[in-house]
Parts: structure tokens; C-alpha cells; sequence
């Protein structure tokens, strides 16, 4: 095998840096490494390799790392001196970058509508893309890594098949590393894998169901081992109890689901892993507005009495309507409430005009012109009832339970294997492992590779598998802590649409009733004025009167002497007529 | 004093039953304002008349007056009139002085101008002098004027010439009383 590594744009063999004591250090949801040594008068030289320079090692022409230097101590001792160069794979720059999201803000609020554009937040909602679409953990994951691509980290997405849903997950200022951890707390059987063979690291992220398995003989290359079956980390059951909190204009309710598998466990048992998970409920808000409306009968005289109150104290039967009209056509008429647009009903003023005629013991009138300003509508009396805002409940991810109960029930294998061969030839991470040459359960344990150290200079292989520890698939109250860490999220409505939950605005009604009688010039036949308290004192000014069929009687100016005076004044009287 | 009262009347301030005539030529006291008409008609209570003349020397001293007791607001139906008549022996003349109410002249054209008829005259028996409110033709006169009920007026002293051979007319005076309300 030629080791060659590729320094500032030259590729040299190993031996010619001075190299020795090459190590390669892999951890599943953990940086890479790649720990070298360049021995030589290192107290007065510089470091060979500077920090932040990528570098790329090569096996017979193939990648086998692709990374850069991120620590360079110097070792002195009175062996020698020595720099030693730790190289950082790829997640290293996941670690280092902060995963940001797209939210959608209105370029002017004040408008009804306004135009909306994506500004990038660190406050992420996973679970969640940008059109409302709720994404699996392996959707999602790839959008971390396409977003580190897009911010020009040397990355190619490889193989994820995740589909698993979870409950939207609102966090803020994580790393791209954290966030994939975060993720696969749900599925802690999966292991994130780089491989540096193409020109592009191509990262992979894979189930234990997934995984290639490579088998080891006991009796070959393998130097010393521990196992153990962990059947105290199976678990018996998933029950998972969704609670949502629920409100109808201000009202609100807590709703429980839950989802559990098996179907048939309960939750009771031994072991069982139970988590609480709060989404978000539905928020809705209504308007509500009653009215009262009455039919418009402008040839009744009592409908005329009850919009003239002039009418009120005449019998209807000394009433007569005539000549009506009216400015709208609408069969209805406001009584109380508001018609707002949102009812989907039309109101509009309506003059309704007439001739009156009447008479009482006051006053006789004949085609008195009436005019009633009201709001005329085609609603009818009810409650109307709109929805004024709407929050969707955050929908229950489906089979959620069973996912993280085919990922931490399955029994697995705790333990380490070191191989030792002239070459490090084989490629332990990312896949399964199982062990022939021993007990027959271990040939098909397919134990998860966790940790792989390669040692290039004594050719040791030291291999850890097991569950992700890391991951919290350890035991039962780490697994618990996916629920205790996951709070609803508040805001993935805003990230959508850019409305940050509100009751929204309620519109207020436009129409209101009117009532506004107008008394056009009448033509009194009679008018009676009386003293309210003597009712034999009265003066009355009846047409019926003139006895003839046309004379006026009218005020008239006439001379009077006033105490020697000469003056005058107005008096009524009629025109001369003839008898 | 008299209770206040308010009554219609004519367009020159007198009751409508009392005579209007448009024969302007029979009044002596026109173009007056009705008014003035109406506050003589309503209010007059009395009518005093002093004037002083001599003829071939002798003086003659007049100062007599009229009254009338018809209150204003009996006037509606009674006109109230203001009339003396009186001979005196020594000068063998006989004197007349009236201001009848009981009729308004008035112009057709014109309602705002009344007048009332005023007589005042003053003669001897042989027709030697006579003193009126106009100038006689063919006999001398002397002129004077004198202000009643805010018109001027003239009255005259006539004489025939030569039986009358001085003659002087040295004051007239005509002043009404009104009653108080």
C-alpha cells in the first residue's frame, strides 16, 4: 500500500513529511480524527503542517481522510522532538457551524397582504420545512447537511433513509452537529459514516437494519475482544402520550393521544419506555355577531308607527299609506347588531318614503310625506359566526412508537474487538459486526459499530461497538430525556406565514342599525292646541271650518291704533269670498 | 288717565265706520301723515284758539277754546268733535272755530295723505272784515301763519277798503290738548 498526503496543493508520499505514528480515530456523531506525528528538531522549526490547511491522505490513490489540521502541539522529551498534528474530518465543520433556518418576514406589515421574504433565523423548528411540510428525520437531516453544502463546506449527501416523523422540535443556536444529534435521539440505532474514497466526502447516515455486516473470526487477526449481550437495555414497550392544549377564542382544553407499540402493551410494564410530548394545539378564534332583523312591510301603518313615532298615539285604523317608495330592494330590516362584511350579507341604506294621512284628536293631516332612513339587509335573524384565526394543531407523527421501539428494543451486544494485521485493510465503520469462532449468537448479534481506531504502524484495529451511548440509547432514563428536552413549538405557524399567533383583528361591523324619521311638509286639516291643564282652553284651526270650497285664510297685515298710535300688526283671516 | 286700548282701524289711523272721503278740496288741514291723524282722532281733548287784531283802531282780543269729553276708547263709535260759536256784540262779529272728526279726507293715489277738515272763521255783520283760513278775493288781507297738529297754516285777515281804513293782525295761535295714556 503507497500512503500519500496532500498538503497546500502538493501530494507527497508519507515518508517524505516524516510522518510516523499515523492514527485514525472514528466516532459515530463525532468528529473524525486523524492524530500524526513529524518528528525532527522541532523546537527551533515550524510546524510542517500550519493550522486550518486542509489536508487529504491518500491510500494507493484512494481517499482515506479529508480534513484539517486543527491542533499542533509540540512534544519534546529526552527521546526527541516531536510536533503532533491532529487532523479534523468533515464534522468538524458541522460542529462549528450554526444550523439557521428560513422564516418567512412581510417586507411592509402594515399591509393587508404583504409580500413576503425568507430571512435566515438560528431559531430552527425541526420537523418543519419552510412551505408547512412536515419533514421525516432523514428529510431533515439532509437539509442541515445541504445547508453546511450551501455555506460551502466540501460535503455530498449519501445514503439516508430515515422516514421516521417526530414531534416539531423548536430550538435555537445549535451547531449542524447538534442538530443531527438532537434528531437521532429518536433513532439511536443509526450511525453517521464519511466516506473519504470519493473526491467529495460523501456522508451517510444508516439504521442497523441498514448497515452492511462484516464478520470477524475469533481466530483471525483478533488480537483480544470483550462482549456482552445488554438485555437490560431492551425495552419492552413505547407509549407515547401526546398532550395538545387546544383554545377556541380564549377557551381552552387539553386533548391527549396516545400511541403505543406493541398495540397490545400498556405502558405498566417493566421497563416500559413512557414519554410525554406536548404539541402544539389549534388555536382558533370566532366572531360572532347576533342580529335581529325584521321584514320590511312599508304598506302596514303598524310597521309605519313603530319607524314614526309621531304615529304612535294615532289608531291605525285613522291611518292611511299611501305612494310608497323605497331606495333599496333588500327584504330586510336591521333591528340589533351589525352586519359586517365577513357575514357574506349585504345591508345598505334605505330611504323609505310615503304619504301619510291621519288625523286625531290634535291634528288632521292629509298626504303628510314621511321619509325613515333604516339599513336594509338580506340577513336574517341568527347568530353569524366566522373564523377569524386559525392555528393548526400540530399533527401526531405517525408510528413514532413503533420506529423508536424497533430502534432501542432489538437486543444489543457491548463490547471491543482489537484485530492486528500487517495492514489496516479493512473498513469496521458504519456497519454491523458479528463474530464467528465463538458463541453462535454473536454470528448474527450485528452489533453497531461505534468507534473504530486505525492505527497505521502497528497495523491494530480497535474496534467498540454497541448502542450509541452518546445518543442515550444507553439506558432508560436517557431515552426518556428525548421527550424532557422536546417542548412544543410555538412558532411554526410564523415561520410559514409570518404571523406571529395572534386573536387576529376582529372587523367590526359597518352596518349598524339607522333610524332617522323625516316629516316632509304636511297638509294639516286640523290643528288643535290645548291647555294640558284645562282642557276647556283650547284653540283649534280646523279647515272644516270655511265653509266654502276655496278661500285661504292666511296672516294678514292690518292698521291698528295702539293707545293713540298708529301701528300695525298681523292677524288671520281669509281672503273675501263670496258666501 | 285714560286705560291704553288697541283697536283696528283705517289706514289713516280712524275707525273703518267713520266717513273717508277722497275730496281733498274739503279740508283745510292736508297732506297730513295718518299719524298724526290718528293721534288727533284718538287722544284730542281740547282745542284752545288766542289772536289779536285791530280795524280802524279798535283792538280785538280772542281767546276761546273746545273740548270734548268723549274718551279715546268711545271714539270707535262716537267721533269726538271739537266746535265754538260765539257772537260778540260789541264788534258785531260773530266767530267759529271746528275741528270735525267725524269725516277723513284722503288721497286715492296717495294713503299716506290724510287730512281733516278745520274751520275757523271770524265775521263782522256788514261784511267789513273776515278772518279765515284762506284769503278772500277781492278784499285786502293780512297773512299769518300758525303750526296745528304739525302742519302750518294761514289764516287771514280780510278787510274791504275803503270803510277800512287801518288794519293790523298781530298774533295767531291754535294749540291742541291731548289726553295722556
Amino acid at each position: 500500500m503507497v500512503w500519500t498526503l496532500e498538503y497546500d496543493g502538493t501530494t507527497k508520499p508519507i515518508a517524505s513529511f516524516g510522518i510516523s505514528g499515523i492514527k485514525r480515530v472514528r466516532k459515530n456523531l463525532l468528529t473524525d480524527k486523524v492524530i500524526l506525528y513529524v518528528q525532527g528538531n522541532a523546537l527551533s522549526s515550524l510546524p510542517t503542517f500550519a493550522a486550518n490547511i486542509p489536508i487529504k491522505i491518500f491510500n494507493d490513490g484512494d481517499g482515506w481522510f479529508d480534513g484539517i489540521v486543527t491542533q499542533t502541539p509540540l512534544h519534546c522529551s529526552p527521546n526527541g522532538e516531536a510536533y503532533q498534528y491532529e487532523l479534523s474530518g468533515v464534522w468538524w465543520y458541522l460542529e462549528n457551524l450554526i444550523y439557521q433556518q428560513a422564516w418567512k418576514e412581510p417586507i411592509d406589515p402594515m399591509e393587508d397582504s404583504p409580500t413576503l421574504y425568507n430571512v435566515y433565523k438560528s431559531r430552527v423548528i425541526l420537523g418543519l420545512d419552510i412551505s408547512g411540510t412536515q419533514l421525516s428525520i432523514g428529510q431533515q437531516i439532509t437539509d442541515v447537511i445541504n445547508y453546511a453544502i450551501s455555506c460551502g463546506m466540501n460535503l455530498a449527501m449519501g445514503d439516508i433513509d430515515i422516514p421516521v416523523y417526530i414531534p416539531l422540535d423548536e430550538c435555537k443556536d445549535l451547531s449542524c452537529a447538534d442538530i443531527i444529534r438532537r434528531l437521532l435521539r429518536w433513532v439511536p440505532d443509526t450511525i453517521c459514516s464519511v466516506d473519504y474514497g470519493p473526491s467529495v466526502p460523501t456522508i451517510s447516515f444508516l439504521r442497523r437494519s441498514q448497515m452492511p455486516s462484516i464478520t470477524l473470526n475469533v481466530s483471525s487477526h483478533v488480537q483480544e475482544f470483550s462482549i456482552q449481550p445488554r438485555y437490560d437495555l431492551q425495552v419492552p414497550a413505547v407509549v407515547l402520550k401526546f398532550e395538545t392544549t387546544n383554545s377556541v377564542n380564549g377557551k381552552a382544553w387539553k386533548e391527549s393521544v396516545q400511541q403505543k407499540y406493541p398495540e397490545s402493551c400498556t405502558g405498566s410494564e417493566l421497563k416500559a419506555l413512557v414519554l410525554t410530548i406536548d404539541l402544539e394545539g389549534s388555536k382558533a378564534n370566532y366572531v360572532v355577531q347576533n342580529i335581529t332583523t325584521a321584514a320590511i312591510e312599508t304598506s302596514s301603518v303598524s310597521w309605519w308607527q313603530a319607524h314614526v313615532p309621531g304615529l304612535t298615539n294615532i289608531s291605525a285604523s285613522n291611518i292611511s299609506i299611501g305612494n310608497v317608495s323605497r331606495s333599496s330592494t333588500l327584504p330586510n330590516e336591521l333591528i340589533s347588531g351589525t352586519v359586517a362584511n365577513w357575514m357574506n350579507k349585504t345591508a345598505e341604506t334605505d330611504i323609505v318614503r310615503c304619504k301619510i294621512s291621519y288625523a286625531d284628536a290634535s291634528e288632521a293631516v292629509i298626504d303628510r310625506e314621511v321619509a325613515v332612513r333604516i339599513l336594509a339587509t338580506d340577513a336574517t335573524t341568527g347568530t353569524y359566526k366566522d373564523l377569524l384565526s386559525l392555528t393548526t394543531a400540530e399533527s401526531i407523527p405517525s408510528n413514532l412508537a413503533e420506529q423508536i421501539y424497533n430502534s432501542v428494543n432489538p437486543l444489543q451486544y457491548d463490547g471491543t474487538v482489537v484485530t492486528v494485521s500487517e495492514e489496516v485493510s479493512q473498513d469496521f465503520f458504519g456497519k454491523t459486526l458479528n463474530i464467528t469462532g465463538g458463541q453462535s449468537a454473536w454470528e448474527t448479534m450485528n452489533a453497531v459499530v461505534q468507534e473504530v481506531v486505525e492505527n497505521l504502524d502497528s497495523g491494530k484495529i480497535f474496534i467498540k461497538f454497541g448502542p450509541a451511548k452518546h445518543l442515550g440509547a444507553a439506558d432508560l432514563a436517557e431515552l426518556t430525556r428525548s421527550g424532557r428536552l422536546l417542548f412544543e413549538s410555538k412558532n411554526h405557524s410564523e415561520r410559514i406565514t409570518a404571523e406571529v399567533s395572534s386573536n387576529g383583528t376582529v372587523e367590526q361591523g359597518i352596518y349598524a342599525r339607522v333610524d332617522n324619521t323625516s316629516f316632509g311638509p304636511g297638509k294639516y286639516k286640523m290643528i288643535k292646541f290645548a291647555d294640558p291643564n284645562n282642557s276647556g282652553r283650547s284653540i283649534q284651526i280646523d279647515t272644516a271650518d270655511i265653509a266654502v270650497s276655496a278661500v285661504t285664510v292666511k296672516l294678514r297685515e292690518e292698521d291698528v291704533c295702539e293707545s293713540g298710535v298708529l301701528k300695525k300688526r298681523y292677524s288671520l283671516a281669509s281672503e273675501p269670498y263670496s258666501p | 288717565m285714560n286705560d291704553e286700548f288697541l283697536t283696528r282701524v283705517s289706514f289713516a289711523g280712524v275707525p273703518h265706520t267713520l266717513p273717508h272721503s277722497s275730496d281733498t278740496s274739503q279740508t283745510t288741514l292736508y297732506p297730513m301723515a295718518p299719524n298724526d291723524v290718528c293721534k288727533a282722532y284718538w287722544t284730542l281733548s281740547s282745542l284752545a284758539v288766542s289772536y289779536v287784531y285791530s280795524i280802524n283802531g279798535v283792538q280785538v282780543y280772542r281767546n276761546f277754546s273746545a273740548t270734548s269729553s268723549v274718551i279715546p276708547k268711545n271714539r270707535l263709535i262716537a267721533p269726538a268733535t271739537f266746535e265754538t260759536t260765539d257772537f260778540d256784540s260789541q264788534t258785531q262779529t260773530s266767530y267759529i272755530m271746528a275741528l270735525k272728526l267725524d269725516e277723513v279726507y284722503f288721497d286715492t293715489d296717495d294713503n299716506s295723505k290724510v287730512g281733516l277738515k278745520l274751520i275757523f272763521e271770524e265775521a263782522d255783520s256788514f261784511n267789513l272784515i273776515n278772518l279765515c283760513l284762506r284769503p278772500i278775493s277781492g278784499m285786502n288781507n293780512i297773512a299769518r301763519e300758525f303750526t296745528f297738529l304739525n302742519k302750518t297754516l294761514g289764516v287771514y285777515l280780510n278787510y274791504q277798503s275803503p270803510s277800512v281804513t287801518s288794519a293790523s293782525f298781530s298774533s295767531f295761535a291754535m294749540v291742541p290738548e291731548f289726553i295722556v295714556i
